[in-house]
Order: structure tokens, then C-alpha cells, then sequence
């Protein structure tokens, strides 16, 4: 007994999930407990100097749907990452940003962001809190800088109510906004796909399923590693550069050729629900994607070591790997009312 | 030892409350960043030749100071408290140091340029380190640690002008340089009998330009990121300060 609780003791200290928090305490907030889905490894964002609590919480989802967060109102965070595509944007293989632009890559799905080290599909982010920086004052996405955002906020009775309910006084700062933004996106964790239920022993496996996903362990869990679906590598998947957009990713941010053409392995948790795919979407379906793996892998001098020699799928390993994946899809995560767009 | 290894955690976690807490110090030093080119207090509307005989104006010049500290006559370092200054040669601000009561001697007056690793991976920050300065990469995390901004008929870009940030963090790519300055026995007096108690580190623009290295405006208009170019520069900047001969603010 008496080691139960040291060891409970031990990992609430060890681990930072935010239990312990004299802050939290002082202040009249709610804490909220970050749930580590069974059979996770423990996240990177521990919520180390920014307590997880409701009211950080809310604030952060009020501030991911505002438009004013962007120049001209019309793209909040939410109109690249929406709910329903799993916080992807349907249907769109690059996204849209201020004054009709396109943006060079394709939104990434916000799922279990809080278990990635870096962010991008360059890794060029090195916290989730510094993230929405990023979109929010490139030009060609929300095209706003973080003053006048901020400026706009103050002006707003709502948002000092909702500052000095998460943290005490009605201050609004960048820091603050960050780290409501950081709560609420690091909350976004998908983990009540069939496949959690069969992994839970809540559900089973058809025949096809259980083919499928023996196929996906032998040819696709290297880089999309169980159980977030992704080793949160950089590789270069053997997709030809598209002249108009050059993007070489990786290379972008560290300098070495080495990276160049690398980009971040995505989850494939969710992945019938956010096509396109690929960083910039080129591909329009699942199937489509097998196929480059199968038939059209370039190989260059960074493509990745196990892409090479291509992999070798049949059409029925194809079909039945199509059905695992399905499995990967939460349906429980995309209605979550949690994360909807708040009624204010 | 069960007890004795959760009551570890607790201190270590109590450090960080008091930290904060102040001895009584009772006296102090003003540092204050002066900058000039070629000798003289900067104008933002002058024009000014450099080495190169290349003509330019100054439009913006900030630049991080960490960890400022001074050397006292017991040959101690007397930090300052706060641990970033964003130094902004279009704000006048200072930078204080409390020293002890009845210091005799200051000799040494240390700091770096830049910011810490450890505070570029760290996520959102304020005070000076608030992003919303404009001294930090939103497309590749971290600070710019040092940033010149103007125009010049020999830049290469179609506006006219010149910007170089200057960053760095990781690596090799690291281009945070620690500078050491000697205080005269003069000028330590004066300061120390002084009533304004002011420290003048005069900074001198002119050096970004040609001092390690030579870098003409011409062959290098702007640099965005953090890589060798950037470290260039900053290796040049690291020789741009100099403890002034005046007390003049």
C-alpha cells in the first residue's frame, strides 16, 4: 500500500501532470486532469508553467474559433483545422489564407499534437505554445500581427472575463493566449477508433480487418508506429518535387541536404477523414497513396532507406489494408461537443 | 527513504519560489546601451558611410543582452536581476544593477548577446521575451537574437533595403557570443561617486558591417535564419561594444 502511494506520489512530481499546483489553488479555477489514453507513452507537452484547467481551457477553444485572430476576420484557426476532418481541412489539398491565397502545404489533422516533439511538417516548430505564431502572422495564412490581435481581445468584454477566470487578473497578453491556445489544442487526443476498442477488447476484427492490420505491422508500421500511428520522424517518401511550390521541407529549417525533401510522418489515426494527403495533398485518396508506395516511389539520394526498393502490396493486401485503416477513424472524437465552436 | 525522495521533489519544486526573493542590496548601477555610428550617437535620419564606402541608413537596431552582470571589488560577479534586456535603440530604457552597500570597485562588466537555449525551447514567454517584440521566428522557433534594419543604394533587393537577424540556438548554429568588458579605474570612480551612477556601453553599428569579417551590403542584403551567415555577423557584432568615456545618458 504504503508503496502505491509513494509510487502514485512519485509520478504526479515525476511527470508534471499538474495535480500539485499552489497556482491553482490560489486562483478559483477548475483543474482538469490531462487523460492519458491507455497504452500511450507519456505526452512531450506536460503543461509545465501552464496547469491544464477549464477555464484556460475554454478560453483557448473560444480564441481557436475567432476569426479575429486573423486580418480579416475571416480565418480563425478552426477554418483550416476542422472538427469533422479530424481538425484537417476537407477536401482542400493546400489551405486558404488571407486576400485568396494559397498556402504551400497541406493542414495537418490536430490530433495528439501534445505527444509530437517538434510541429509542421518541416518540425521547424519546437513547442506547442510558439505554434500558432506561426500561421497567425504569415501572410498568405492569417496575416495579422500579434499586437493588433491582441489589441483587438482587450477591446473585447468576453475575452477579459474569460482571462481573469483562467488566470486571476484580466491581463491579456501573448503568453496568456498562447497557453489557452496550447490547452485546448493539446486536448484534441483521439483515441476511441475500433481500433482502440479492439485493442481494449471492447470490439474485434473482421477477418478482413485482422489481414489488414497484419499487413500494415509487416509494410507500414516502421514510420507509422502504434500506437499514435506516426514515429514523428522526417523522411523522405519519394514524392518529386512540384516545381511551382519547391518546397524541400526539412531542408528548409535545418540547412543540410541531407534533409532536403524530408517531411514529418503523419498520424494515420483519422485517415479516411482527412483527405488529401501527402504535404501537399497531391493525392486524393488512400488508395492513391498505396499506389506511390507500390508503383511510383522516386529514388533519390534522400528517399528513405526503406522506400527504395518500393513495397511490394497486391491488389487483396490493398483492399484489406483499405479496411484496417478504416478502423483507425474516432467517430467519438469528431462529434466530442468539447471541442466544438463554443456558443458565445 | 521512501519519505526522504518524495520530500527531494517538494525542495526541488520550492527552489523556484524562491528564487525571486532579493538580498537587501542597497546600492546600484545603471547600465545603459548607447548606440552610435562611427563614433557618434546614432540619428535614424542620417545617412552614414560604412568601411565599404557604401551608403546606409538606419531604420531598426535591437539586440538581447543576458545575463548582465558586474564585477565588484570583492572579484565577485553581481548579476543583474532580470535575466533579458531587449535593448531598442529607439526606446531609451536602462538596465539595473544593485551592487552592495559601500562598493569600492567595479572592474568587469559581463554579458552575452542573446537568449539562452534553454529559452528558445521553452515555449510562450513575456516581458522582454514576449514574441510580440518582433525579435522571434514564428516559421522556425526561436529568437532573433540581434537584428539591424535600413536602406542602402548598394542592397540587392528591390526595396532598397537591409535586414539582417541574427539568431541561432542549436548547435553549431549557435550565435549567442558572451562579451567582457574592462572598466577603468577612472571611470569606476566617477560612476561610484557619481548621483546618476550611470554605466555607458557605447555600441557601435558600424562593426556589423566590417570587423572579423568583412560583409559589404552589397553581396549580403538581408539574412532571415539561423545558419554560418548569421554567425558572421554575429561574430562582428560581438566587437561593436565599448565602455564609453562619458556619463552623458
Amino acid at each position: 500500500m504504503m508503496r502505491r502511494i509513494f509510487i502514485a506520489i512519485a509520478m504526479i512530481f515525476c511527470f508534471g501532470l499538474f495535480v500539485f499546483n499552489a497556482e491553482i489553488e490560489r486562483l478559483a479555477v477548475t483543474p482538469m486532469k490531462f487523460p492519458v489514453p491507455k497504452g500511450f507513452p507519456l505526452p512531450e507537452y506536460r503543461f509545465q508553467n501552464n496547469p491544464l484547467t477549464k477555464e484556460g481551457f475554454e478560453l483557448g477553444r473560444k480564441l481557436f474559433y475567432d476569426g479575429r485572430l486573423s486580418k480579416d476576420g475571416n480565418f480563425p484557426c478552426a477554418s483550416c483545422h476542422q472538427q469533422f476532418a479530424s481538425f484537417s481541412t476537407y477536401d482542400h489539398p493546400l489551405s486558404h489564407g488571407f486576400n485568396d491565397q494559397f498556402t504551400t502545404r497541406n493542414a495537418p489533422a490536430l490530433i495528439n499534437v501534445a505527444w509530437m516533439k517538434e510541429l509542421h511538417w518541416d518540425g521547424g516548430i519546437n513547442h506547442i505554445e510558439v505554434q500558432p505564431l506561426s500561421p497567425m502572422t504569415a501572410s498568405n495564412e492569417m496575416a495579422e500581427n500579434i499586437d493588433s490581435v491582441l489589441t483587438k481581445l482587450r477591446a473585447d468584454n468576453s475575452y477579459k472575463k474569460m482571462f481573469r477566470a483562467a488566470y486571476g487578473d484580466d491581463k491579456i497578453n501573448s503568453q496568456r493566449m498562447l497557453k489557452a491556445l496550447a490547452q485546448f489544442v493539446a486536448m484534441l487526443i483521439s483515441a476511441d477508433s475500433k481500433y482502440d476498442k479492439m485493442k481494449r477488447g471492447e470490439a474485434s476484427f473482421s477477418a478482413t480487418e485482422k489481414s489488414g492490420y497484419e499487413i500494415f505491422q509487416n509494410k507500414c508500421s516502421s514510420c507509422h508506429r502504434e500506437p499514435l500511428f506516426t514515429d514523428d520522424s522526417y523522411r523522405n517518401t519519394g514524392l518529386p518535387v512540384n516545381p511551382k511550390l519547391n518546397d524541400f521541407g526539412r531542408m528548409i529549417i535545418t540547412g543540410k541536404s541531407e534533409d532536403s525533401l524530408k517531411f514529418k510522418v503523419p498520424s494515420l489515426r483519422n485517415v479516411y477523414l482527412t483527405a488529401p494527403y501527402g504535404h501537399d495533398g497531391r493525392f486524393y485518396s488512400i488508395g492513391a497513396v498505396i499506389d506511390h508506395y507500390r508503383n511510383s516511389v522516386v529514388d533519390g539520394p534522400t528517399t528513405d532507406s526503406l522506400l527504395r526498393k518500393k513495397i511490394a502490396i497486391n491488389d487483396d493486401e490493398k483492399y484489406d489494408l483499405l479496411q484496417f485503416l478504416r478502423t483507425l477513424t474516432d467517430s467519438t472524437f469528431i462529434k466530442d461537443k468539447r471541442f466544438a465552436q463554443p456558443a458565445n | 527513504m521512501k519519505t526522504f525522495a518524495s520530500c527531494l521533489f517538494i525542495s526541488l519544486f520550492s527552489t523556484g519560489f524562491i528564487n525571486g526573493a532579493h538580498q537587501g542590496y542597497g546600492d546600484s548601477v545603471r547600465v545603459r546601451f548607447r548606440a552610435t555610428v562611427n563614433g557618434q550617437p546614432l540619428k535614424f535620419d542620417s545617412t552614414y558611410t560604412n568601411s565599404f564606402g557604401e551608403d546606409f541608413t538606419v531604420t531598426a537596431f535591437r539586440f538581447y543582452v543576458g545575463h548582465l552582470a558586474l564585477n565588484n571589488s570583492n572579484n565577485t560577479w553581481v548579476k543583474s536581476r532580470t535575466a533579458y534586456h531587449l535593448v531598442d535603440a529607439k526606446i531609451s530604457t536602462s538596465e539595473i544593477i544593485e551592487i552592495p552597500r559601500g562598493t569600492k570597485k567595479i572592474t568587469k562588466l559581463k554579458f552575452q548577446v542573446g537568449v539562452d537555449s534553454l529559452d528558445n525551447v521553452s515555449g510562450a514567454q513575456d516581458g522582454d521575451l514576449d514574441p510580440a517584440h518582433g525579435m522571434f521566428w514564428t516559421w522556425n522557433t526561436g529568437y532573433v537574437m540581434a537584428k539591424l534594419e535600413g536602406n542602402s543604394s548598394f542592397s540587392k533587393v528591390p526595396t532598397g533595403s537591409f535586414t539582417y537577424h541574427i539568431g541561432g540556438y542549436k548547435g553549431v548554429d549557435k550565435a549567442i557570443r558572451n562579451i567582457e568588458l574592462s572598466i577603468s579605474n577612472e571611470m569606476a570612480i566617477a560612476i561610484l561617486q557619481s548621483k546618476t551612477d550611470d554605466l555607458i556601453v557605447d555600441v557601435e553599428i558600424g562593426k556589423w558591417f566590417d570587423s572579423v569579417h568583412p560583409l559589404k551590403i552589397a553581396e549580403k542584403s538581408f539574412v532571415h535564419g539561423p545558419g554560418p551567415t548569421a554567425k558572421l555577423y554575429a561574430d562582428n557584432y560581438s566587437t561593436m561594444f565599448s565602455i564609453a568615456n562619458d556619463m552623458k545618458p
